[in-house]
């Protein structure tokens, strides 16, 4: 049925060797998020992580046809953009926010909307960096645990078990409050 | 149990079935308001989180699109093709090899044949016969979870207990030190020993599955064949010869792992098991098979250790979970209750989602959409169905046939502590009954 509405990543890859360029722009549309995070997250800014973007989508595609497992594109792809992105050489660290979050931050909840995406974001800007990476690609591939971990070279349970602390870790600075510490009693 | 921590809460939204056993939380949190609020709370953050992190790396995604088509219109042609098959044919088409090639080929062919066709399916269907023959057995189970980074593996040793018709007893060590029992006599109520808190809880009969703990069952009503044959292999001073099978093969709900199985030349019985899982190995060992059962399955704690068995949860409250989640479903579905026997919480959550138009494995965007939060309540009902079902099957769901105007028809029964039935009817008002009168209604 999915692949009905969804077209597959093997089918969308054996249209863009059959000529279909509007399908690797599928493709693009589908990983894109992915590869600006892991450039992102080796500290470009935003115009080199673009372009460093559209470096390892262009080296993909030159290279297509050596992709023996269509149905891999998404490994593939993130292997050839840490690649671009190892060979920028252009570091520009994040920067360093408070070891703490602060008591306006840690309380959580009164946010205007307009406000609250960046503010989550210098949550998981605060990260260490494994666990920030991690989270990242675990929203970035519909929280698909298995592909995370693929995608930062991490056994499945590894990666869960960083994806789980540092979801914990900001569900806690998002003011959601600690356990009580009492045994439990029906209301 | 204590309150569930954040991490406990996290990893229940997660959802993952490789970590450990989550459904003593998912219970908790069933019963217990303060938790139930905060998983919800955990769930709307996360979705918050994912919104965030999507629109952040989604910037300027359209002219990016647009500039990566104009670079692609650039490169002439579709992606240059690999010149492979003509390399593959000079490679095996050289005068020197390409008989010889063949011929060997051929030969292994034959080979894999006959091997496919004898020993291969042999070999498991006498194992499994083996086992159907069993009454009772004992082993031990060591389950190796991947080390954390610079710590020490983890290990878990249990002794394993089972004798037929399905009852079940775990022990489990630490540091050699027997530290918990669990005794799970089948279709009867069970008794949990803690030896560490000197408590010690009634449980529940569970007729539902134990898959992972009960594959010698599962494997003895295997009627497959192995995906491979293993290297025969010295155990307990003998040639083991072993097979492969995966695990969905022999138990669909058990996992996504491989089943590794060495047996006795003899007896045909398994010397060694392997369950080969991204999360962990289990390895089974140490078989005894066919001991006399007398006394595994005694239900009497130590007179000195304190009942800390939980209170049975409120009836009432779970009526009022499971009207909400059948209501819930059948306003987003076409006036329609979900169309099964059993109830899975998570496949019929799922499609509560998709049918209310919410992304299925993740939050909405506006993840405290009050769409959303009916559908989280409703997950709660789904569970309750799911347990009661699991646990007795006098648990019955009439979904296939029973509509929202079906006033007198029972939709949902299962039998109270007083012994008799809590009905919700197709019109989701609420009746106790006894056994006669469920009867003639069903009979309807």
């Amino acid at each position: 049925m999915n692949s009905m509405t969804r077209p597959e990543d093997n089918q969308l890859v054996g249209r863009t060797l059959a000529g279909d360029r509007e399908a690797f722009a599928l493709l693009f549309d589908r990983y894109a998020r992915l590869v600006r995070a892991l450039a992102w997250n080796e500290g470009h800014d935003w115009a080199t992580v673009q372009d460093l973007t559209q470096e390892s989508f262009l080296r993909a595609y030159r290279n297509l046809a050596r992709l023996r497992k269509p149905e891999h594109f998404r490994y593939w792809l993130t292997g050839i953009a840490r690649r671009v992105v190892r060979e920028a050489h252009r570091c520009r660290h994040h920067k360093p926010l408070g070891e703490e979050p602060a008591a306006d931050e840690a309380e959580g909840g009164s946010l205007d909307d307009q406000d609250e995406v960046e503010h989550v974001l210098r949550l998981i800007a605060r990260l260490p960096e494994a666990e920030r990476l991690a989270v990242q690609c675990f929203f970035l591939t519909g929280r698909n645990i298995a592909d995370t971990a693929q995608v930062l070279d991490l056994s499945r349970s590894r990666a869960y078990e960083v994806i789980k602390r540092a979801c914990g870790r900001l569900a806690g600075w998002l003011g959601v409050a600690p356990a009580e510490r009492r045994k439990h009693e029906l209301p | 149990m204590n309150c569930l921590s954040n991490d406990q809460l996290v990893a229940l939204t997660l959802a993952e079935p490789a970590d450990a056993d989550v459904g003593a939380e998912q219970s908790h949190v069933a019963a217990c308001a303060a938790c139930a609020a905060r998983l919800t709370q955990i769930q709307a953050r996360l979705a918050l989180l994912e919104t965030a992190t999507m629109m952040w790396f989604d910037r300027d995604h359209a002219n990016e699109r647009k500039r990566l088509l104009a670079a692609l219109a650039e490169i002439n042609s579709a992606p240059p093709k690999t010149r492979v098959v003509p390399k593959l044919l000079r490679l095996i088409a050289g005068p020197r090899t390409w008989i010889g090639s063949m011929a060997a080929a051929a030969l292994i062919l034959v080979l894999l044949l006959l091997w496919g066709a004898s020993g291969r399916v042999s070999l498991v269907a006498q194992t499994v016969q083996a086992l159907r023959g069993v009454r009772s057995y004992q082993c031990r189970l060591t389950i190796n979870y991947p080390s954390p980074e610079g710590k020490k593996r983890q290990t878990a040793t249990v002794k394993l207990y089972w004798a037929k018709p399905g009852s079940l007893r775990i022990d489990t060590y630490k540091d050699g030190k027997l530290i918990e029992v669990r005794i799970l006599p089948k279709d009867k109520p069970g008794l949990e020993i803690d030896h560490r808190s000197e408590t010690f809880s009634r449980l529940e009969s569970q007729k539902g599955s134990l898959s992972s703990l009960l594959l010698m069952d599962k494997l003895a009503g295997y009627s497959g064949q192995a995906d491979r044959r293993l290297q025969e292999r010295q155990l307990n001073h003998v040639g083991a010869p072993g097979f492969e099978i995966g695990q969905p093969k022999i138990d669909p709900d058990a996992g996504n792992g491989t089943v590794r199985v060495w047996i006795d030349p003899q007896t045909k019985l398994p010397l060694r098991v392997e369950v080969i899982e991204p999360s962990r190995t289990t390895i089974w060992d140490r078989f005894q098979w066919d001991l006399p059962a007398e006394g595994w399955f005694t239900l009497e704690p130590p007179a000195s250790y304190q009942d800390k068995t939980p209170a049975p949860a409120d009836v009432e409250r779970i009526t009022k979970d499971i009207v909400t989640g059948l209501k819930t479903y059948a306003k987003y579905s076409g006036g329609k209750y979900p169309p099964v026997k059993m109830v899975f919480a998570n496949v019929i959550s799922e499609e509560l989602k998709r049918n209310a138009g919410l992304p299925v494995r993740s939050p909405p965007k506006d993840a405290r959409s009050s769409v959303y939060a009916e559908c989280l309540r409703a997950s709660a009902g789904f569970g309750w169905m799911n347990e009661l079902q699991r646990q007795s099957s006098e648990a019955v769901y009439h979904g296939k046939t029973v509509g929202p105007k079906d006033k007198e028809k029972v939709l949902f029964r299962w039998k109270m502590n007083d012994g008799r039935f809590r009905v919700i009817f197709g019109d989701l008002g609420v009746k106790d009954v006894s056994k006669m009168r469920l009867k003639k209604l069903e009979e309807q």
